[in-house]
């Protein structure tokens, strides 16, 4: 491509998002002076109050080891697993404590699907890989398991490329089409809510450009949290970023705040790539 | 592979070719004020003036959140601070056209009818150097803007060699003095306008092929 000004045909804000200058979306996640902890003595999580939009994409960064998995698997209650956890405060989805006794985990993890750092399709075919949890449901109607399978391809950009081999092993994929299969697995079941952990840091630079240009498709539709350390991929992909260290938020606001005039010096040593 | 942000440059392209089209107009504008001394059209000159000064600022944020959130490296990385440049000389150019629709308004009030043919013998090439520097910068023609400083030395040339008409019209008609120095300063701004456009030519040079040849011998060749 040669550089030039010639202005090619594209409509003005058409795929750019540009400075934010819509109204605020609703809150839709909220997390109140929420306190983790591994066991009795172990805290990894500090006081974190933070709200996250609906239908935008906010990226956790910050060093490793900072809590940035740890808050993002108490959303989908994935902690739960682990014994000797505790946490205090709360965290709400549409306002609805998501750690209400009368909830049932199973309905909330149906509103997230959750996408992460190595990709880990099932030993079965692309295809089987996506309707898994609808047989698991009891649902095996044909003809509803091949819709399902063909919006979720299509929803994770990949169905041009397996619609012809859709009974072939999940395993004959490239690295980041597993990935995007792990997509379009997570959205199978319609959530709301998508969360990745590091979806990214096992594929080359095409197959992570890929991923993001398709997070940045399916923000229309999903609330998306994503953890990343590539900070250049939470600047390219998110709205809103939240810096945490040590297990704390440090700094939390729009994207290209963090990235252009953070407030604090810490996000700002970060950011830059001098911390510590 | 076009990334979903790519349009975001697309962007930056079109408020350079459109300040480049405004600022071109101003001095267009500006000139023809002269001739008529209209001092209607030379005060909209300066009033648009202000539509210019607020591209150069939203060219200047969108290029540095394109840096800073999109990280470009290569021709990209070029065409951002080429378009923080290129922004900054129309931005100049807008002013000397704002400078010029001054004087005219200023020459409205004196009511003097001076002699306008030397500024007309440089304000038409300034003009037409201009139109091609911002062409070249549009199109990404490196050839044409390597001739664009030669242009450039001609006006300069035009300019100093009318200090002696001038002189000799003030001689002539020493009660329309406030005119004729007006028309000087007109004469310079013209002949910045010719700086700016090679500054321009210059940085198309360099986003199309990535050399800088600013101090370079190149420069001194190309003016030849
Ligand atoms: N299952 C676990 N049991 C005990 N400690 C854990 C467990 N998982 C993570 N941690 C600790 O919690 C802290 C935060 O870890 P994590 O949330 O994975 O950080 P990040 O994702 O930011 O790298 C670390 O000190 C880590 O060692
Ligand atoms: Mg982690």
């Amino acid at each position: 491509m040669t550089h030039t000004f010639q202005q090619k045909a594209f409509k003005p804000g058409e795929g750019a998002d540009g400075p934010e200058t819509e109204s605020p979306q609703p809150d839709f996640i909220k997390v109140k002076d929420f306190n983790f902890f591994y066991d009795s003595t172990v805290q990894v999580l500090f006081d974190l109050n933070l709200d996250i939009p609906r239908q935008k994409v906010t990226a956790f960064i910050g060093p490793s080891g900072c809590g940035k998995s740890t808050l993002l698997r108490n959303i989908n209650r994935m902690n739960d697993l682990i014994d000797g956890i505790r946490h205090e405060g709360d965290i709400t989805i549409d306002g609805h404590s998501i750690f209400d006794p009368h909830l049932e985990v199973i309905s909330l993890r149906k509103r997230i699907g959750m996408v992460f750092q190595k990709s880990n399709p099932f030993p079965k075919s692309i295809y089987e890989n996506i309707v898994y949890s609808l047989r698991v449901a009891g649902r095996n109607k044909r003809s509803e398991l091949d819709e399902v399978v063909e919006r979720s391809l299509r929803g994770a950009a990949l169905w041009d490329e397996v619609k012809d081999r859709l009974k072939e092993s999940a395993f004959g994929l490239s690295g980041g089409q597993m990935q995007r299969l792990c997509i379009a697995r997570a959205i199978a079941n319609r959530p709301e809510i998508l969360l990745m952990d590091e979806p990214c840091s096992a594929l080359d630079p095409i197959a992570t450009g890929k991923i993001e240009d398709l997070i940045h498709e399916l923000k229309k539709e999903y609330t998306i949290v994503i953890v990343t350390h590539n900070m250049q991929q939470a600047a390219r992909v998110s709205d809103r970023t939240a810096f945490f260290y040590l297990g704390k938020l440090i700094e939390y606001d729009r994207t290209e705040d963090i990235f252009m005039n953070p407030k604090n010096p810490q996000t700002e040593a970060y950011v830059s790539g001098r911390f510590g | 592979m076009a990334r979903f942000f790519q349009s975001e440059l697309d962007e930056l392209r079109t408020k350079i070719v459109r300040m480049a089209e405004l600022a071109a107009t101003a001095v267009e504008n500006a000139l023809r004020s002269l001739y008529d001394l209209d001092a209607d059209a030379a005060r909209r000159v300066r009033e648009d003036d202000d539509i210019l000064d607020k591209l150069e600022v939203e060219i200047d944020a969108a290029a540095n959140r394109y840096i800073s959130l999109r990280a470009p490296v290569a021709g990209d990385m070029r065409l951002v601070t080429v378009a923080l440049k290129a922004s900054h000389e129309l931005e100049r150019i807008g002013d000397e056209a704002s400078s010029i629709a001054k004087r005219v308004l200023r020459m409205c009030r004196q009511d003097a009818v001076v002699d306008v043919s030397e500024i007309r013998r440089i304000g038409e090439p300034a003009l037409g150097l201009i139109r091609d520097s911002i062409d070249c910068l549009v199109q990404g023609d490196a050839e044409r803007a390597a001739a664009i400083p030669r242009g450039d030395k001609e006006i300069d040339e035009i300019h100093r060699a009318s200090y002696g008409d001038y002189i000799a019209r003030i001689s002539a008609e020493p009660e329309k003095a406030p005119a004729y120095i007006e028309l000087i300063f007109i004469s310079k701004s013209l002949e910045r306008i010719g700086d700016h456009a090679t500054n321009i030519a210059v940085e198309t040079i360099y986003l199309v092929e990535g050399e800088d040849i600013r101090h370079t011998d190149r420069t001194k060749r190309s003016k030849q």
